[in-house]
Order: structure tokens, then C-alpha cells, then sequence
């Protein structure tokens, strides 16, 4: 049951919103977990178990680590000197630390066994073949949706229990419900503890205020995914299945259409999830922030999947920027080759592992690798370039804020962006390659109107419903980018518009929506990472 | 009025209005108004065209799934012998959504008999059944919503007509390289031997529409070397017997002899216009011998029917070897670059 389907927006929604209103607050999110544990149960059947699992090993990691916490206080006020004291809290503190790596360990390996096991056994495999030794086997292995979401979250958890920045929750249902709710399980936002488990526990009434306010951004990301997502799948699909037919500006068609349908179906299954939770009351945070206005590519995974962007940077990589092995090498470095070395070697020993951790979250293959690769040397670059940027700006007088300064830096952004698009999609990392290279082969403009345009079940009228439901998405990023958030004004504006603005976004989708017979519904894409 | 009720009051409210703009989207997209210049470009195109034949001219309705709509030929059968038929399947058609293609049909039509190919039978996944349920429901009081894509017409080229009374020409040959006996077969085991029971309920209610409009539902097993095998027919055997229906299996029925390097279109699962033919043949001389339809040709109000029967050879004359898929493409392109030659 996924979250754009009928069954879940007609019957299992306003089925779940009901049963929440009756039952009293306190009981309340006992309703919100056992519809969560229902709605994954629909799509992963018994691997249910491997969520009830997951949140209760979790609950038992973070329980022992703050029992050793405890411990650790008890001994310390029993202690006679500071010494003493020091000592205690070192060893609880070692303790603490082994039963953190414990869970973490233990939940990536189940993460790393049925996500990469194949692909690296596969790999091994070919190594091995060459030495002529025994190959690993390659297992039939089913896939838990959602897995690599929850896993980030409970890891999330379980390190800011160690960090003491929030309690043990001490109610294991409770747990689960954070780690398995409904709207979110399938393609995140990945939500911090602190977060969101509050709002999921509170029970808090429905009240039209939420009510209107999830409604109007459940229709927006119907919007977004009906009338642009399912249709590009069409015209991408078929420029991806059968790259090696085309070349030239068609390779630039394919990126930059398979950009545009990952942004509408991902940013608009947000929204439905985003909406889901608000008709609850419940504040998921946001996961894109206009990320085509970047104008650095740093900048774009600052507004692109934010809610993974924000994880890797908490728990991977400001931990490894104070780890032992950075501080030693800036001691070093600064001393031996001064402050600008010193910043790259470190820049690069905790980008690199956020960038390889990014592109293999995405999925086992080479070419999600290559894609966490392909960021990290153009992060890279940047940083390394930071410093001459004013120098230059100073030679070639250039004012950093002139709009025509700031639109190459976007248009500069957009290449790099469609680039790792290219590869992301491709049917493989070789393919990715061909397709790159085939880019700069024959690259006619004409193409696009002189009949090389690929012939899919797409017609002229699908192309405007496409640049019109574009040209909607963009003005709305656009004004929000300019402070003008046209969802909240609709919330917030007399009731003959509200309603005028409902009506038009509910009729635009039933009319110009990709549904029906002769239509396939598009599986979402980041619901197989 | 305290704001419980004030809120209560107001959603009603949006609902009604929105029933109406709903409702009134029905009187937007109704295929008489955008028909037939250019045929709509989805599946619901042949219960479209249906719902704009002559009134009460229809007397055989052919229903089923993909293996129904690449297996009959209407002007086959009318050439033959006169009878008049509508192939009204749909691809991967389930029974819940068959139940409102014949209510639909008989909006405007009625016919005396319902030949139903089977293998929509053992189409099942729950959720899948849930989203069709709710969608035919919907699309049967807000007719809008199934015609939705009728908003593209200005925008289409002029159509090419490869349907002809709901049939799909398609003469595509890709000879089928398994066993001689494939109803010895064991079937992949997604592909299950028995009926569920909401499609058994589903087919009661079918049923029971069919009696309730003195309409004679016949059940069929088309040839298809990929979807059936003894333990299927024998559950559909049975399933016609407690039923009181008649139940002709195709795939054992000597009369038809289906040659399996010439008459399917993708290597057995479907048959061509060849296979489709020696099925239109077959049914034409039951429904004769068993008295079940009428031979109308000479009637002049059924002229129409004559006139369609040379276009139709032309198309297949034309399109030897194709899929309608192609002759759709190249006729399309051919269009374009007139369409360029005048610019």
C-alpha cells in the first residue's frame, strides 16, 4: 500500500484519522503504531518482524547505556576522590562506548546483509575467479522496505542516547512508533528523535488547522508526482532502457528529465508523507528547500534531501572532524604545511566517508559509489577553490551578488547536477559512461524537433501537461525562495479562496493527472533505497 | 452553533460542491462531444466507442483481459456471418471491473449473449483489486474522471483506426518454441488454479446482471500455450457447472487447430489476427448452430457495418506482418512530416 494509492489515501487515512479522534489522547499513538506496523506489513509481509526487531534491540541498546550512565553516577557519588571519580567514569564511559558500537554494529550488519551482501559477494566473486578461489554464495535475499531509513534512524537514536542529548525513551511501543511511522517509513524524512517523538506520543486532537494544512500538502505532492513524475517515467525510461540508441542532446534530454522527475516524485511523496503527518498534528521535517536555487553544489545537498544530508552531517561527519585521527593530522599538518593543507587533509578524511556512505545509502552498485565519488571530488574542489574565490572576484571585479553572477552559479550548479543524475539512473556504471560520452557525440539541437525525439506513449498534450505542471511548481519555489510561502497564504486566507484554491488543485490532478486505464502507477523511486 | 458543528457544516459543504464539480466534469468529457474524429488514447477507448454505437445494434459482447481483446474479430464475424459484436475487453481486466464495462454497455446496447474468456479468473493481488474496486466505482458515477484524458484531443494528431469494433489488428508473428502438449504443463506457481473468492462473488453479481437482462453468458478458454493448462480448465469446468453455464475450452477443442508458429503475436501467450479469425470462425458457427444470434446483413440498419468491413481488409492488407503499434507510428510520423512539408 503505498502512499499515493487509493487505498491509502481514501480508505486507510481517513480509517486511521477516525480511530485516533475516538480512542482517548493518552492511547492514541497506540493507534499510530499499530496502523505503521499494518501499513508495512502490507508491503513487506513477514519482514515486519525485522522492524519489531530492529526497535527492540534498539530499545535494550539505549536502555544498557543509560543503566551504565546510572551505574557510573552511583559509583561516582561513592567514590572518595577525584581520582576515583575519573577512573569510574572512564571505564563506564568505555562501556558505554562498546555497547553504542554494539548496536551500531549489529544493526549495519543487518543493513550490510541484506542490502550489500550480494552485490559484494558478487565483486569477490569476480576477484576471486582470477586466483581460482572459492566463490561466496549468492543468496536469495528479500528486501525489508524502508530499511535503509529506519536503520539511520534508530543508529540516530542510539547515538544521541550516548551523547546524552536525549533520555532512553523507556516505553518500547513508544520506540517502535518512532521508528515505524506509517507516512515515513517508506521514503523517509529521517527524523531526528527529538524531533518528532513528542508530537507522535502526545495524542494531540485533530483540529482543522492541521487538518486544512495537511489536505493542501497531501493535493500538492499529488500534484507534483500525477501530472509531471509519472509521465517523464515514460520518456526516461526509454532514454535509459535503450541509452545506446541515442546520443547528443538526447543524453542531455535524459538528464535533465530524469533531474526534473526525481524531484517531483521525491519532493512530492514528501509532501504526501509531510501532509500524512500533519493531518495528526505531527511536524516531520522538511526534506527539499528549492534546491535548484543553489548555487553551489554544496549548497544543492543542503536543500536536496535534507533530512539525509542533516544525518550524515550529525553522525558522521562532525564525529569523524573531532575524531583522534583529524586532530592529529591538523597538529601535524598545520605545523609541517601550514593552515591551508592542513584544512584540505581534514576536509577530505570527513568528506570522503560521508560521500561514500551517501552514494552506497543509495543502493549497492557501482555506480551509486561513483555517484558518492563524483560529489565528494566536486565538494572537494570547492573547498579547495574557497580561498582564491575573493581573490579572483577582486581581480575580475566581480560583484558576488550581481544576478548575472548568481545565475551562472545556478546554471554552474544545474550541469553538475544533471551530471550525477546521468549517472545515478543509468543501467549502470558502464552505461553511465557510454551515455556521458555519447553526450558530446552528434549533438544537434535540431534533434529535439526532427523527429529523433524518441516516440513513447507520450503526446504533444503530455509535454504541456509537463511544462505546465513545471511552470506551477516553479513559481511557487520561486516566491517561497523570495519569503512568500503560498501554501501558508492559501492556509491562512478567507474561505471562498481556500476553497477556489482546493478545488483548482483537486481538478487539475483529476484532469490532467497520469491515471487510468493505459497507465501505469510509478512505483516510487527512493522507496527502493 | 459551537465550532464542531461549524466545522462539520463546512466539510459537507466542500464535499457537495466538489460531487457537483465532479459530476459536472461528466458533461466536459463525454466522448459524443470530443468522438469521432480522433479516438481517446487509453484503455477506456473501447468502452468509449462502445458507448457510441447504434443503439441496440451490439448483439455479442466479447469480455475479458488481453488474451479476450487479441482474439475476436467483429468484422470477422460479421463478414462471415452477419452477426453483429463489440470486443469490450480491457488489458489485465478484472472481474470487478468487468461487472461495469457490461453495465456500461448496456446503457445503450443489448446484447443476447456474453462470450467471457477466463483467465481474468486467476487475476488476483488484493491491493491491486482494491485500487481497480474503488476506480470503477468512482469512474461509473463520475464518468468525467474515466474520460479525464479526453483533454488532449485538440492536441492529438489525426487518429489512425486499428480498432475496429474494440479489436486491436495485430499480425505480429513470434512462433511459440515450447512443448507441443502445453496443456500438460505446470504453470509458474504465481499463477494460481483456482478462483478466489472475492472474484467468485464478483462473478455472481456479473452473473446475475446477465440473467436479470436475459443476456447468455458463455464461458471460454482462449488458445494460449502460456496461460492454461488441464488443472485450470478443469476449475473453470467446474466452476460453469455449478454456475448452470456452458463452458468451451478453445485450447482442447478439436475444431480449432492453431498453428504455433504462425498464429501468435509474442510466442503463445497471445494469439494474432490468424488465431484471432479461427476463434471469430468457431464462435460464428456455434452461435449459428445453437441459434443465438441474427444474421443481419442486407439490413440497412446495419449499413455501417458493411462499410467498415474494405477499410478493415485494406488495414490488413496493409499492416501484413505488424503490430498495430507500428502502423500507428509510421502513420503518425508520416502525418508529422507532411505536417513540417506544409509549414
Amino acid at each position: 500500500m503505498a502512499i499515493y494509492t487509493n487505498l491509502y489515501l481514501l480508505v486507510f487515512l481517513p480509517l486511521v484519522l477516525i480511530l485516533y479522534q475516538i480512542i482517548p489522547q493518552k492511547h492514541r499513538w497506540k493507534i499510530l503504531l499499530c496502523a505503521s506496523y499494518i501499513m508495512y506489513f502490507t508491503f513487506s509481509k513477514k519482514l515486519v518482524l525485522l522492524l519489531i526487531g530492529t526497535a527492540v534491540f534498539t530499545h535494550y541498546i539505549s536502555i544498557w547505556m543509560e543503566w551504565i550512565d546510572i551505574r557510573s553516577k552511583q559509583e561516582q557519588a561513592e567514590a572518595s576522590d577525584r581520582k576515583q571519580k575519573t577512573e569510574i567514569k572512564k571505564g563506564y564511559q568505555a562501556r558505554k562506548k562498546g555497547v553504542l558500537a554494539l548496536g551500531v554494529l549489529v544493526l549495519l550488519g543487518i543493513l550490510f546483509y541484506v542490502q550489500y551482501y550480494n552485490f559484494f559477494a558478487e565483486n569477490i566473486n569476480k576477484l576471486a575467479a582470477h586466483f581460482s578461489a572459492a566463490a561466496l554464495p549468492i543468496l536469495d535475499i528479500a528486501f525489508p522496505m524502508g530499511i535503509s531509513f529506519y536503520t539511520l534512524e534508530a543508529i540516530g537514536y542510539l547515538a544521541d542516547v550516548y551523547w546524552n542529548r536525549i533520555p532512553a525513551e523507556k516505553h518500547l511501543g513508544k520506540l517502535a512508533l518512532f521508528l515505524s511511522f506509517f507516512p515515513q517509513i517508506m521514503e523517509g524524512p529521517i527524523a531526528r528523535y527529538s524531533d518528532t517523538a513528542d508530537q507522535l506520543y502526545e495524542g494531540k486532537p485533530l483540529n482543522m488547522g492541521d487538518l486544512n494544512a495537511g489536505f493542501e500538502r497531501i493535493l500538492w505532492g499529488l500534484f507534483k508526482k500525477m501530472i509531471v513524475s509519472d509521465r517523464l517515467a515514460t520518456l526516461t525510461g526509454e532514454l535509459f532502457n535503450n541509452y545506446k540508441d541515442y546520443h547528443g542532446v538526447m543524453i542531455a534530454v535524459a538528464a535533465v528529465t530524469y533531474t526534473i522527475q526525481l524531484y517531483m516524485e521525491f519532493s512530492g511523496s514528501i509532501d504526501i508523507v509531510i501532509g500524512s503527518g500533519r493531518l495528526f498534528g505531527v511536524k516531520l521535517p522538511e526534506n527539499f528547500n528549492q534546491p535548484f536555487s543553489a548555487q553551489s553544489a554544496a549548497e544543492f545537498w543542503r536543500r536536496w534531501h535534507m533530512s539525509l544530508g542533516t544525518w550524515f552531517k550529525n553522525y558522521l561527519f562532525y564525529p569523524v572532524t573531532v575524531s583522534a585521527p583529524v586532530k592529529k593530522w591538523n597538529r601535524y599538518a598545520r605545523k609541517r604545511y601550514g593552515k591551508y593543507v592542513s584544512m584540505l587533509g581534514a576536509s577530505a578524511m570527513a568528506l570522503f566517508p560521508v560521500w561514500i556512505a551517501t552514494g552506497l545509502w543509495h543502493g549497492a552498485e557501482w555506480k551509486y559509489i561513483f555517484y558518492g565519488l563524483y560529489y565528494f571530488v566536486i565538494l572537494f574542489i570547492g573547498v579547495a577553490l574557497e580561498p582564491f574565490k575573493e581573490k579572483r572576484n577582486q581581480v575580475l571585479h566581480i560583484d558576488p551578488n550581481a544576478p548575472w553572477f548568481k545565475a551562472l552559479r545556478i546554471l554552474k550548479t544545474w550541469l553538475i547536477i544533471f551530471t550525477g543524475e546521468l549517472f545515478f539512473n543509468a543501467r549502470g556504471l558502464k552505461a553511465g559512461f557510454i551515455m556521458f560520452r555519447n553526450l558530446f557525440v552528434d549533438f544537434h539541437i535540431s534533434d529535439l524537433w526532427n523527429g529523433s525525439f524518441p516516440e513513447t506513449s507520450l503526446h504533444t498534450a503530455d509535454y504541456l501537461a509537463i511544462a505546465g505542471g513545471c511552470i506551477v511548481v516553479w513559481i511557487v519555489g520561486f516566491l517561497r525562495e523570495h519569503k512568500v510561502d503560498l501554501r501558508e497564504k492559501i492556509l491562512s486566507s478567507r474561505l471562498p479562496l481556500k476553497w477556489a484554491a482546493y478545488y483548482a488543485l483537486i481538478l487539475a490532478i483529476l484532469i490532467f493527472g497520469a491515471y487510468g486505464a493505459g497507465y501505469q502507477a510509478v512505483d516510487l523511486i527512493y522507496a527502493g533505497f | 452553533m459551537n465550532n464542531r458543528y461549524k466545522n462539520i457544516v463546512k466539510t459537507a459543504a466542500f464535499a457537495a460542491i466538489l460531487i457537483l464539480l465532479l459530476l459536472s466534469l461528466s458533461w466536459v468529457f463525454a466522448p459524443s462531444y470530443w468522438y469521432p474524429q480522433k479516438r481517446l488514447q487509453d484503455g477506456n477507448c473501447r468502452i468509449a466507442e462502445l458507448s457510441l454505437e447504434k443503439e441496440n445494434t451490439i448483439d455479442i459482447l466479447n469480455l475479458g483481459d488481453s488474451e479476450s481483446v487479441a482474439g475476436f474479430s467483429p468484422i470477422d464475424l460479421w463478414k462471415e456471418y452477419g452477426f453483429t459484436s463489440f470486443n469490450c475487453g480491457a488489458d489485465a481486466l478484472r472481474m470487478g471491473e468487468a461487472y461495469y464495462v457490461v453495465k456500461l454497455a448496456l446503457e445503450n446496447q443489448k446484447p443476447k449473449v456474453i462470450l467471457m474468456e477466463t483467465n481474468m479468473f486467476f487475476r488476483f493481488h488484493l491491493i491491486e483489486e482494491f485500487e481497480t474496486d474503488v476506480a470503477q466505482f468512482v469512474y461509473y458515477y463520475f464518468r468525467g474522471l474515466r474520460y479525464h484524458n479526453l483533454w488532449k484531443q485538440p492536441f492529438e494528431l489525426e487518429g489512425v483506426k486499428t480498432y475496429y469494433k474494440g479489436y486491436l489488428v495485430n499480425q505480429r508473428i513470434t512462433p511459440y518454441e515450447g512443448p507441443e502438449n502445453y496443456m500438460d504443463q505446470v504453470l509458474h506457481w504465481t499463477m494460481r488454479t483456482d478462483v478466489p473468492s472475492k472474484t467468485r462473488y464478483e462473478f455472481s453479481q456479473l452473473k446475475k446482471l446477465c440473467e436479470e437482462n436475459g443476456i447468455r453468458l458463455i464461458l471460454y478458454s482462449i488458445p494460449s500455450s502460456f496461460n492454461y493448462n488441464h488443472p485450470r480448465c478443469d476449475t473453470l469446468a467446474a466452476l460453469a457447472q455449478e454456475n448452470g453455464l456452458t463452458y468451451l475450452d478453445l485450447n482442447s477443442e478439436p475444431s480449432i487447430v492453431i498453428d504455433w508458429q504462425q498464429d501468435t503475436s509474442d510466442g503463445g501467450d497471445h494469439i494474432n489476427l490468424y488465431g484471432a479469425r479461427k476463434v471469430s470462425h468457431f464462435f460464428g458457427e456455434y452461435l449459428k448452430e445453437n441459434c443465438l444470434a441474427e444474421d443481419h446483413r442486407g439490413d440497412s440498419y446495419y449499413a455501417e457495418w458493411d462499410a467498415l468491413v474494405q477499410p478493415f481488409e485494406q488495414l490488413v492488407e496493409e499492416m501484413k506482418g505488424k503490430y498495430f503499434g507500428d502502423i500507428e507510428q509510421e502513420r503518425n510520423e508520416a502525418l508529422k512530416r507532411e505536417k513540417e512539408e506544409k509549414k
